[in-house]
């Protein structure tokens, strides 16, 4: 054992390469991207003399807020019209990697990989390629907008219970406490009940179910802080509680929380995958890795294909984001080397 | 001490008493009751006054307080009350679907830590060597591999291509009819494959530890002065370093105990595997209210009592803790 030997122990507040974050943006730009690289409709074409961006604009409708301001051109639109054999062969197209929808019902029902469909077919026939690949814009969406309203609750609530102390820190770990408690699967039940399926049921049962880590820890660094020569400055000066909870304590809490948050959203990930497996999820019609593997499950015997795709995709995002948060992690100690 | 204890039961009781007011009242109000998927499996229609009836024989047509008090009153008798499914004692169906669950969660935590204890020592204390490396990648690889989707990969490749291991159930069909060694080679086959989607992320988990703890310790002065008196690497190890490495494993495990207690609700549901995972499953698609309230009390209280443990223990290993 020599002294060099000692560098090497703590694996935490490791300074990393900023490459770790290359899966997480990848990710990320699939997930965003996804009906550039499957889709029945080109990516740019020419018809009757004009230049249109079908697949392009799908995936524009997928981007939160302006999403909502896009709307399909007219003959791409329509259902009955069928672009793989409605536009003319000759003119310009540039189509998406693999040219199926991901809800799109093909004759080949659980057929294994081939040159048509580059993963097989699931039991209705559809691509499961395309499927994989529009699955992470419903896994990413759901883990990040759960992590940040888990993050936003958990903030809250250790931050009031740090800084005040005392009573309503009593009362709020309590709180706390009882929902670790609280059997998950109960409380996704009931909220799937009031709200009905679908995403926002997902990222509501997430965030409630998530919030305490972050609250936890932002309580632990709000009572640590609290007799800081800093804390007694600021109210010496006459700051308001607020102030100083959100201008001079919560900065030095954020950073360990947004670890946790980034860890959280593999958590989320794999909670939703979860759920949709066991139907409580995103419901049917929508591609879900976790309604992938409850088909592959279903249909294990007859065509074991299924099963890889949706292992493979929550496996490489899972590790994405954690490898992620390790980069984050050095990034933001201050005793990293 | 037993001062600091008896204050934190005291205060776990209103915390349970908050966790199994609002399950009971978030359960009942959601829409849909036990009277609903009765009819429904009936499979034919049921007249207003039917169901009316049938919420009356169940006692639901009561204000939803009205009904927690009746149940809170019977709790504290031990008195769980009967399932609206089959008419067993909640009592009944959970003590049954408790072995399973316990059985598989004890083993998995032991292997684990046998597991940990081997790799992680040795990675300690051959630091940077190359099971050091290997066991690194392996552990941060494993931790990225939901339980579900390893037992996915197991059922599809071990259990379907290659047919090795029965992966439905924990008993083969014809077990009546086996030899009590049989039976017990039977279960055993059956419970493998489950039983390594429970073991490989706490192994994964405690190997990291074991082998920081590890390397902390063994890089510490009274490790040196151990060395310094002549004790050979093994006396070291075993008299020196392991027994001061392994004492915040105990706390670990007792924080992670109340998880592996819970079960896994879409491991057993996944591998048919009767324990306590798929009797909330069960109790929740079916709308089973008392199971539903029995289960609640049980994992609620198994958890607080974790933590509370781990808290103690806190004090029991580190005489410098102290509770007053």
């Amino acid at each position: 054992m020599n002294a060099g030997d000692v560098d090497m122990l703590p694996p935490r507040g490791r300074k990393r390469s900023a490459l770790l974050l290359l899966p997480v943006l990848l990710l990320a730009l699939v997930a965003l991207g996804a009906p550039l690289l499957a889709w029945d409709q080109p990516i740019v074409c020419r018809h009757d003399g004009r230049l249109y961006f079908p697949a392009l604009v799908v995936a524009g409708q997928n981007v939160p807020v302006i999403g909502g301001f896009l709307r399909r051109d007219v003959p791409f639109r329509y259902p009955d019209f069928v672009a793989r054999s409605d536009l003319d062969a000759t003119a310009f197209a540039l189509w998406p990697l693999i040219r199926f929808n991901p809800d799109e019902y093909t004759d080949e029902a659980l057929s294994p990989p081939s040159r048509a469909h580059w993963l097989g077919t699931d039991d209705r026939g559809r691509d499961v390629a395309a499927r994989m690949l529009h699955g992470s814009t419903v896994s990413l969406r759901v883990g990040i907008f759960a992590m940040l309203l888990a993050g936003a609750l958990g903030i809250a609530v250790g931050a009031v219970a740090g800084y005040f102390g005392g009573w309503n820190d009593g009362v709020l770990s309590r709180v706390i406490e009882a929902t670790i408690c609280f059997p998950a699967l109960f409380l996704i039940l009931a909220v799937l009940a009031w709200v009905g399926r679908g995403v926002g049921a997902v990222v509501v049962v997430i965030a409630l179910t998530q919030w305490t880590l972050v609250a936890r820890l932002v309580r632990a660094e709000f009572l640590r802080m609290r007799g800081a020569d800093f804390v007694t400055a600021a109210r010496s000066y006459g700051a308001s509680p607020l102030w100083i909870a959100l201008r001079h304590m919560l900065p030095g809490a954020l950073a360990p929380a947004t670890v946790t948050l980034v860890f959280g959203v593999a958590d989320a990930i794999l909670i939703e995958a979860g759920l949709s497996w066991l139907d409580f999820g995103v419901p049917a019609p929508a591609a879900s890795w976790g309604g992938m593997l409850r088909s592959a499950y279903e249909q294990m015997r007859s065509a074991p294909h299924l099963v890889w795709p949706p292992c493979v995709a929550i496996f490489v995002s899972v590790l994405a984001c954690h490898l992620a948060g390790v980069w984050l992690r050095g990034r933001i100690d201050p005793l990293a080397k | 001490m037993a001062r600091y204890a008896l204050r934190r039961l005291l205060v776990a009781v209103p915390t349970l008493l908050g966790i199994t007011l609002i399950t009971f009242v978030l359960v009942n109000l959601a829409p849909g009751d036990p009277a609903t998927s009765a009819a429904a499996q009936s499979d034919r229609g049921l007249t207003p006054e039917a169901h009316a009836k049938l919420r009356a024989q169940y006692g639901l047509d009561r204000p939803v307080i009205v009904r927690y008090g009746a149940w809170l009153s019977r709790v504290v008798r031990f008195d769980f009350g009967r399932s609206f499914h089959d008419g067993r004692s909640v009592r009944a169906k959970i003590a049954e679907r408790l072995p399973p669950t316990l059985g598989l969660a004890m083993i998995a935590l032991a292997s684990a830590v046998v597991i940990a204890i081997a790799v992680g020592g040795h990675a300690a204390v051959h630091a940077g060597g190359w099971v050091d490396r290997f066991a690194g990648v392996a552990c941060f690889a494993l931790s990225s591999v939901p339980r579900y989707v390893m037992g996915m990969v197991l059922i599809v490749v071990v259990g379907v291509r290659w047919g090795l291991l029965p992966f439905m159930g924990i008993s083969s069909t014809d077990a009546a009819d086996m030899s009590a060694p049989e039976r017990v080679f039977d279960l055993i086959k059956h419970g493998l494959l489950i039983g390594v989607c429970f073991v490989y992320p706490l192994a994964a988990y405690l190997t990291r530890f074991v082998r920081d703890n590890m390397a902390v310790v063994m890089a510490s002065d009274y490790v040196r002065a151990a060395r310094a008196r002549g004790l050979s690497q093994g006396q070291v190890i075993v008299a020196h370093a392991l027994p001061n490495a392994l004492l915040p494993l105990l706390t670990v495990i007792g924080m992670l105990l109340p998880g592996v207690l819970g079960g896994a609700v879409i491991l057993e549901v996944m591998f048919s595997w009767p324990g306590m995972g798929l009797l909330m499953y069960d109790a929740a698609m079916q709308r089973d209210y008392p199971v539903i309230m029995g289960l609640t009390v049980l994992t609620a209280a198994v958890v607080l009592l974790g933590t509370l443990i781990v808290d103690l223990l806190y004090a029991v290993i580190d005489p410098r803790v102290r509770y007053a």
